[in-house]
């Protein structure tokens, strides 16, 4: 009989717990109306995030909060702010925010994202997604992009005008039409494939870069690696001052002029040549890394 | 002068060596008490305190033993517990940990001290050297803005 009753009792000290477990996940399906070039800004901690442009005034959140995702709030307005509610102590946490989220095409999104993944697609407007963990994603034609990641990747497909891509571990990888860009990694490696190139600013400490694409007349085009390697591949007509120097690393040079060595005693080589009129200005210092230049 | 250098028979230095004893021996006092007593009671005091038998263990002295021994066994496992319980979290759930992602950070602050490293060596031998200045610039400038994300992680995850 005691048994029984232990029993029992056991089972009523675990039923709130049982309840509270199945009461953690909450859908979500919310609308609020928002400026046709408003700002849309995200807050989320972990889980996913998925931007969609749309023909709409208006911002819809769709999706489901689990674990310690507790609630979201979501201003409309002039501005739209989305923020899903974790505890104050928000480490290990369990769960997270999956959400789909259609806002204006023209909006100016910015999402900001612990160790959720972001994609942002069909916005036009500037986009600025930032994940600490989680990879970011971004395609689409837009005003500019900012993508950031620590450890995430970060992949952009986008026909804008200006793109500037940040990781420390993850790799970053750009696709796109004619743009001034910028890509800086710790340790991640570099690939950036454009028509042309208004501009350029690449650095990386000890990751590798691989660079394709036209360089405007006019332009600047710097790179400055450690230890990684650059392979540089510009149209065999492409007309721009090269200036190369490498404190201890080779290079390899397709249009054919040949490299010297900075001094009698020192490992770095060092390399001065136009092709064409000479209107890009490319400057390339690396420490150890070598530098490749090809022509297509 | 020449005596003092003239070297003397060998025997004629014990000779002198023996006089010189025997008027040191004259002369010395006697100890004014028998001080072998004193030495041979210390001596077997040291040798009854190296010899002697372990003092028998009272009840209360071995239950604190007892209790001490059960208090640093049960820390120990409470500790292995600890950290079997964190080394059982998922891969995936440590890789989605702020955590993680700091400690991506170390280590992307460890490469840029390295590479900084590399470059204030060289830098050290050819103070003028432009491509070098530019990449050291670089290298703060990305130290810096690592410290900054860094900041905002710990500002945004509490």
């Amino acid at each position: 009989m005691s048994t029984i009753r232990n029993a029992f009792l056991v089972a009523m000290m675990a039923a709130p717990l049982l309840v509270a477990s199945a009461s953690a996940d909450q859908e979500i399906n919310e609308t609020v109306k928002a400026k046709a070039h408003g700002l849309v800004t995200v807050e989320n901690i972990a889980g996913s995030i998925e931007v969609i442009g749309w023909d709409r005034n208006e911002v819809k959140v769709e999706g489901r909060l689990t674990g310690d995702a507790q609630k979201l709030l979501l201003d409309g307005g002039k501005k739209t702010r989305i923020k899903v509610k974790y505890p104050r102590r928000s480490k290990n946490l369990d769960g997270g925010a999956e959400l789909v989220i259609h806002v204006p095409a023209g909006s100016r999104v910015d999402v900001e994202c612990i160790s959720a993944t972001v994609e942002v697609r069909g916005v036009n407007g500037t986009i600025d997604a930032e994940s600490i963990s989680g990879s970011v994603a971004v395609s689409g034609r837009c005003e500019s992009v900012e993508a950031e990641s620590i450890s995430g990747d970060v992949v952009v497909d986008c026909d804008s005008d200006e793109v500037s891509l940040a990781s420390i571990s993850g790799n970053v990888e750009a696709t796109g039409g004619t743009s001034e860009v910028e890509a800086e990694t710790v340790t991640g490696d570099i690939t950036l494939k454009f028509d042309k190139f208004l501009g350029l600013n690449v650095e990386s400490v000890a990751g590798d870069a691989v660079v394709v694409g036209d360089l405007d007349s006019g332009g600047n085009f710097g790179f400055e690696l450690h230890s990684g390697t650059l392979r540089l591949t510009v149209p065999s007509d492409v007309s721009a001052d090269f200036r190369v120097e490498t404190f201890s690393g080779g290079i390899d040079n397709g249009f054919g002029q040949k490299s010297r060595k900075t001094s009698k005693y020192a490992p770095g080589r060092e390399l001065e040549f136009t092709n064409g009129s000479g209107d890009a200005r490319v400057r390339i210092d690396t420490f150890s890394g070598d530098v490749i230049i090809k022509k297509n | 002068m020449a005596d003092e250098n003239k070297p003397r028979h060998p025997d004629e230095i014990d000779r002198q060596i023996q006089r010189l004893a025997g008027e040191l021996r004259d002369r010395g006092t006697a100890p004014e008490r028998d001080l072998w007593t004193g030495i041979d009671r210390a001596i077997t005091a040291a040798e009854q305190h190296q010899i002697r038998p372990h003092a028998r263990w009272s009840w209360p002295r071995m239950a604190a033993s007892a209790a001490a021994v059960l208090v640093l066994v049960f820390a120990g496992w409470t500790s292995v517990q600890q950290q079997i319980s964190t080394e059982a979290q998922s891969p995936l759930a440590l890789l989605e940990s702020p955590v993680a992602a700091e400690s991506d950070e170390t280590n992307g602050l460890a490469a840029i001290d390295l590479a900084l490293e590399e470059l204030n060596l060289a830098l050290s031998d050819d103070p003028e050297n432009r491509s070098l200045g530019n990449l050291a610039q670089m290298l703060h400038q990305s130290r810096g803005r690592m410290l900054r994300q860094n900041m905002e992680l710990r500002l945004m995850g509490g």
